[in-house]
Formats: structure tokens, sequence, C-alpha cells
């Protein structure tokens, strides 16, 4: 695949530029990807102010950590985005918002659900909320949970009801559907 | 193993967003090394989540990258952490021999030229001593040759056979003092060379008188260092005296200041 093999070219050259300590390649990466990483961590806290401070703390670590990637392990993008995932739930850990949530309800939960949807909605997410929120309820459940909300599948399966197994093949179908969608 | 079983257990989904253990993720990371199911499918999610996050992809304010900027500093030692094995620490050393060869360098040609712009400081005041003295000298050879140029001319006059030289001796005021005229007889053409004569005090000047028939005529001050002074037309005289006047010169001699006097 031509495209594949340049997208790791693009990629292994990024690396070499940010492990090298050139600040001029951070800032392409922040060109290239920050767009993407901001709507995550934006759909993950729901706070512009907050998601803006997770976004510079993160490319201050991905600065700071570009020496412990392993392309070997994952692109450039996943590392990336795992950084911000983990920097976004550390925020919503420390805050209590997810544990609150994790901890009503189903009932509340349920009375709670439209809000927080309404809450969440951007113009600038609009389309692929439209593709999440078109996802069957349990495909946009698991994945509210684990990607948006940073559950892990042990938690996500307690907070369900369901078995693990259960989890991770929900999770399976749901970013199969979107991978065919998007 | 049964890769597509693996593969639909939805493992490599937990796997891409890190949420597996350490033990779990070095399970995933063997198979994906051992079977290219496992890796391409690994490809094809770490490919969606990408399209993912891109499709919600939200623009961030331009504050943050500055924020960023103004938090990172370029990183010199960055490569050496991330190199660990010691094919590439070579070049790391030999690079830094560089750097500090380089340093050596820059601050020995900060120090040549600091000494060079001292020396350059240096030859320049210098060169303004050299032209000052040589405005000094030109000065003195335009005197010297002005001077000469009068010495010429006196020595014409000296020369000059229609000129009889006349010494004046001294008086009992000034015993060793002399003065010598110049005097062209036949047309009155008179000159004077101070030559042994005290010098006057201030406000006072020699004056030379020409003796006529026993009466002073006035031929004119002059100045003891000036040389052969051309004075007054003189004819029929028979001596001459020179008196210490008031600068200037008076009509009549003051006699009890008369310091040299000689006959024709």
């Amino acid at each position: 695949m031509n495209t594949a093999s340049n997208i790791q070219a693009k990629e292994e050259a990024l690396v070499q530029g940010l492990q090298a300590g050139d600040t001029g390649v951070l800032k392409r990466v922040y060109t290239l990807y920050s767009a993407a990483l901001f709507g995550v961590i934006t759909r993950m806290v729901n706070d512009d102010h907050l998601a803006e401070d997770i976004l510079q703390e993160a490319f201050v670590k991905i600065w700071n950590n570009a020496g412990s990637y392993d392309k070997t392990k994952g692109r450039l993008f996943t590392w990336m985005l795992n950084i911000c995932r983990n920097s976004a739930i550390d925020k919503l850990r420390s805050k209590g918002q997810r544990t609150a949530q994790k901890t009503v309800s189903d009932e509340t939960k349920l009375r709670e659900d439209p809000k927080e949807t309404y809450d969440a909605i951007k113009p600038e997410t609009i389309g692929v909320r439209d593709v999440v929120n078109a996802l069957k309820p349990e495909w946009k459940e698991i994945i509210d949970l684990i990607y948006f909300q940073g559950f892990t599948h042990v938690e996500a399966s307690e907070e369900l009801g369901l078995p693990l197994g259960t989890v991770k093949t929900r999770l399976r179908s749901a970013l199969c559907y979107l991978r065919e969608h998007i | 193993m049964n890769t597509e079983e693996y593969i639909a257990s939805g493992i490599l989904e937990l796997y891409v967003l890190g949420e597996l253990s350490a033990a779990e993720r070095r399970e995933v990371e063997n198979n994906a090394a051992e079977y290219p199911a496992v890796r391409a499918e690994l490809q094809a999610i770490e490919a969606s989540m990408e399209k993912l996050a891109m499709s919600m992809s939200v623009e961030p304010p331009r504050e943050v990258l500055e924020q960023i900027m103004e938090k990172v500093e370029p990183k010199q030692g960055a490569a050496k952490t991330i190199h660990m094995d010691p094919a590439r620490k070579e070049p790391l050393r030999w690079l830094r021999t560089l750097a500090y060869a380089a340093s050596i360098l820059l601050f020995v040609s900060v120090a040549g030229n600091i000494y060079y712009y001292n020396n350059y400081k240096n030859v320049q005041g210098q060169l303004a001593d050299m032209q000052d003295q040589n405005q000094y000298m030109a000065g003195q050879v335009e005197k010297l040759q002005a001077g000469y140029g009068k010495l010429q001319n006196d020595m014409q006059v000296i020369a000059d056979p229609a000129f009889t030289a006349m010494t004046m001796r001294g008086l009992p005021i000034s015993p060793d003092a002399s003065s010598v005229v110049y005097w062209n007889k036949e047309e009155g053409s008179l000159y004077i060379i101070a030559n042994n004569l005290p010098a006057p005090v201030e406000g006072k000047q020699y004056q030379l008188w020409a003796l006529k028939d026993g009466v002073p005529v006035d031929a004119g001050v002059f100045d003891v260092d000036g040389g052969l002074q051309h004075m007054h037309t003189i004819t029929g005289a028979q001596g001459f005296a020179v008196t210490l006047e008031p600068a200037g010169g008076s009509t009549v001699p003051t006699l009890d200041q008369m310091y040299v006097i000689g006959n024709v």
C-alpha cells in the first residue's frame, strides 16, 4: 500500500525530529495533529479551558517523552492520542467527575443522559456526533465509557453489568462499524 | 492459535486504546510479531482510530501552541538518552568533541579579534601622532626655507661691493655690545644686523640713528633677532648710533641709552 508506506515515512521523519529535540518538528506535529487530539479531549472533558490545558500538558509530555516512543509498538498518532486521553482521564478523575458518573444508578443515569448528550454537542464535532450518536445504543454506550470517559474494560463491565468478554466484543463491533462509516 | 478468534475477541482494540496491563500488552506484541494477520488488524485499528479522531477535529485556540513553545526547549542532549545502543554512542562522542573544538575555536577567534582590534586602535593612535609630527616637520621646513631665502638675500647685500660694512662698538653702558650696518653710500640703501645687543626689556626697542653733521637722523627701529634688516634710506651720514627707545621709536635719541656707535 503506497499511502500506508508514505504515512509511515512521514511519521518516521517526525519521530526522528522529535527525538533529536527539534522544536520546528514539534510545531509541525502540532499543525498536523492538534485539531484531532483537541477534538477528542474536548469531547472527553466537555470544558474548553480544561481541554486547552490538557492539550498543552500533553504536548509538553510528547516533547519530553519522545525518546520513549517505540515505533514497533504502534503509530506515533496512537501514542500521542493515548497521552492525551490519559491526561484527560487524570483530570476527570481528579475532578471526581468520572467516579460520580460511575456510581450513579441506572435510573439516574438515564435521566442525566440526555442533558449530558446535549452539553457535549458542539458544532465542530457534529459530523462525528452524528455517526457516534447514530450507533446502536449499546455500542454508543460502550464507546462513551471506554473511549471518551476512560473507563477500563473491567470498570465498564462492572458499570454495565456485562461479562468482560462481551464488553470487549462490543467495543470491537462498535469500532468496526465506525471504521466502515467514517 | 486461531487468529480470527483472537482478533474477534476485541483485545487488539483495547491494546490500541492503551487499556491493557503490561503482561497483556506483551502477549499482544508477541502475537503481532508472530502472526501477520494480527499485525495487519492492529494497523487497521490504529488507522481507524486516527480517522475517528480526525473526523472529530476541533481547531484549538492559537495561544495553545505559543504556550507549548514557551514550555519546550530545543534539547541538544535528547538524542543521548534515546540511543542507548553503543553503536550510536560513538558518533555522539565525536559530535561532543567537535562541539568542544568549535567552542575553543570560537574563544580563540574572539580573543584574536580583541587583540587585533586593540592593535588596530594603537596603530590608529600612532598614525595620528605621525600625522601630527609630519605636519610639524612640514611647518619647520617651511620656516627653514623662509629663513634660508632671507639668508640668501642677506648674503647678496653683504657680498655686494656697493655696500660698506661698518661696525658700531659698545659704549660704557654695554661695553661688549656691537652691531654692523651695511650702507650703500651712493644710493642711501641701509641695512643693520643687531649682532650682539642685549635683548631689550618689554616695551622697548632699539633705534638706529644716522649722524649727519652732528645731528641724529632717525633711520628706523629694528629687532635684535631679525637678522639683516632693511632701514630707512640715508645719505651723507658721517656716523651711526643705536639707542634704546620706547617701542616704535622716538623723534630724538635718548642719549644716556646709547648702546653702540661707529663712524664711517
